[in-house]
């Protein structure tokens, strides 16, 4: 390899390291001293080319995403209701007396909990807004409850749509990550559970007065002291 | 039976959206920051930079089934990323610089001296033509070979080398003027 053409190959790409290129660079001292030359200049390249990336993007770039998602599945969801409604009719008409309707299964409360947390996991896990006890009375206050003092370190309260009734969504933080705690007012016609899990997560379910509380945790995460300091607090007046 | 049935194409279609949103997160995790530094070097706006590696992913998302292989996952979003680079200039002409006020990476660690040398090569880089800049920024910042980035940029192989070799010179060069400069004042 001539000097032109070693030096055409180092400048296009000083980190080649190709057996010919190598004993070019290594063939007489002017070849070596471009070559070192060279190998600091695109050091220093490298390290100007490497601006600094805004914080937290990659967190941006998956909750907008996530957003997308939600209004995507939120036209087929109505969709899927509307045959739905269509195909629950057709066989109410057809069956009702043909005791097709007892066979027709609710789920239980864990799973619906689980589906929950899975499908809110990219708005809640972003959530951090510390709310303070009055605001986590004040959103329970629909269901006729109260803590009497803060359930830990709160990061999201709020209402939720549970297997289409309204339940108090809470997010704490756990020692394996988030706890997510659901407050359901009884007769929404689920299956009662004690306990559910699948790989990833796991909860409990605790029987209150009128409601149960729900709580889902890391697979890892140890419920129960969680589970029973949340019922000790928790004051039911109707 | 109607509804046992539609059950698990439900449970069949939420699973293949957790494996999609998956896919989606590890893609993000592993390339948004190459991705965005590539944007960056094109437009030299933080601002703008940021804007198009969101709308880059966002069609990305929408369109992941079509990745089939993960090794080319960069080269796909470059592509997605030029297009919406070329969108945006048929939509509106930007000449936003803010270059010298962008901070470079772990500054901590650098001295003035190798600070202000950084913020030199910043405005040198910046002053490459694109025919330039981009098959540099593909290989230092994207890491692709001669052949993927002729591949990217449509042009033939020892385009891109002569390309590239310019491209280093036109630095070099205007490095060697900058320190005779130096050496005179000095």
């Amino acid at each position: 390899m001539d000097e032109l053409e070693f030096r055409r190959q180092l400048l296009a790409n000083p980190r080649e390291r190709e057996s010919e290129f190598m004993a070019a660079a290594n063939e007489n001292s002017s070849n070596r001293k471009l070559f070192d030359e060279m190998q600091s200049f695109e050091s220093k390249l490298e390290s100007a080319l490497k601006v600094d990336v805004p914080e937290g993007m990659a967190e941006r770039l998956i909750l907008r995403q996530s957003f997308d998602t939600g209004r995507s599945q939120y036209k087929r969801k109505a969709r899927l209701h509307l045959a739905l409604a269509a195909s629950v009719a057709f066989a109410l008409g057809l069956s009702f007396n043909s005791g097709l309707l007892s066979k027709f299964q609710q789920p239980d409360i864990g799973s619906v909990a689980l589906a929950h947390v899975y499908e809110e996991m990219p708005y809640t896990s972003q959530a951090n807004e510390h709310p303070n006890l009055a605001m986590v009375n004040a959103k329970l206050a629909r269901y006729g409850a109260s803590f009497d003092s803060m359930p830990g370190q709160v990061k999201y309260v709020n209402h939720c749509s549970y297997h289409g009734g309204p339940a108090l969504h809470m997010v704490i933080d756990g020692k394996m990550g988030d706890i997510n705690v659901f407050v359901v007012p009884d007769g929404r016609g689920l299956k009662p559970s004690q306990s559910f899990g699948d790989k990833r997560m796991h909860g409990l379910v605790q029987t209150l007065q009128n409601a149960s509380m729900v709580i889902v945790g890391d697979r890892m995460e140890t419920l129960e002291p969680t589970l029973q300091s949340l019922s000790k607090n928790f004051v039911q007046s109707i | 039976m109607v509804f046992g049935r539609k059950k698990v194409g439900r449970s069949t279609v939420n699973s293949d959206m957790e494996e999609k949103q998956k896919r989606y997160e590890a893609l993000v995790q592993a390339l948004h920051k190459d991705i965005y530094r590539y944007a960056y070097w094109l437009v030299r706006n933080k601002q703008v930079a940021e804007d198009i590696v969101q709308e880059t992913f966002l069609r990305a998302w929408r369109s992941l089934d079509s990745l089939k292989d993960e090794s080319s996952a960069k080269a796909w979003l470059i592509t997605i990323l030029r297009r919406e680079n070329a969108r945006r200039f048929e939509r509106k002409q930007f000449d936003l610089v803010d270059i010298e006020d962008h901070n470079v990476a772990d500054t901590t660690s650098m001295t003035t001296e190798q600070t202000i040398e950084q913020q030199w090569l910043y405005k040198q880089i910046d002053k490459l033509e694109n025919e330039y800049k981009e098959p540099l920024l593909l290989q230092v910042v994207g890491g692709f070979s001669g052949d993927e980035i002729a591949d990217l940029l449509s042009l033939n192989k020892n385009t891109v080398m002569t390309r590239l070799f310019r491209a280093r010179n036109q630095l070099r060069e205007a490095l060697e003027n900058e320190s005779q400069r130096g050496a005179q004042h000095g």
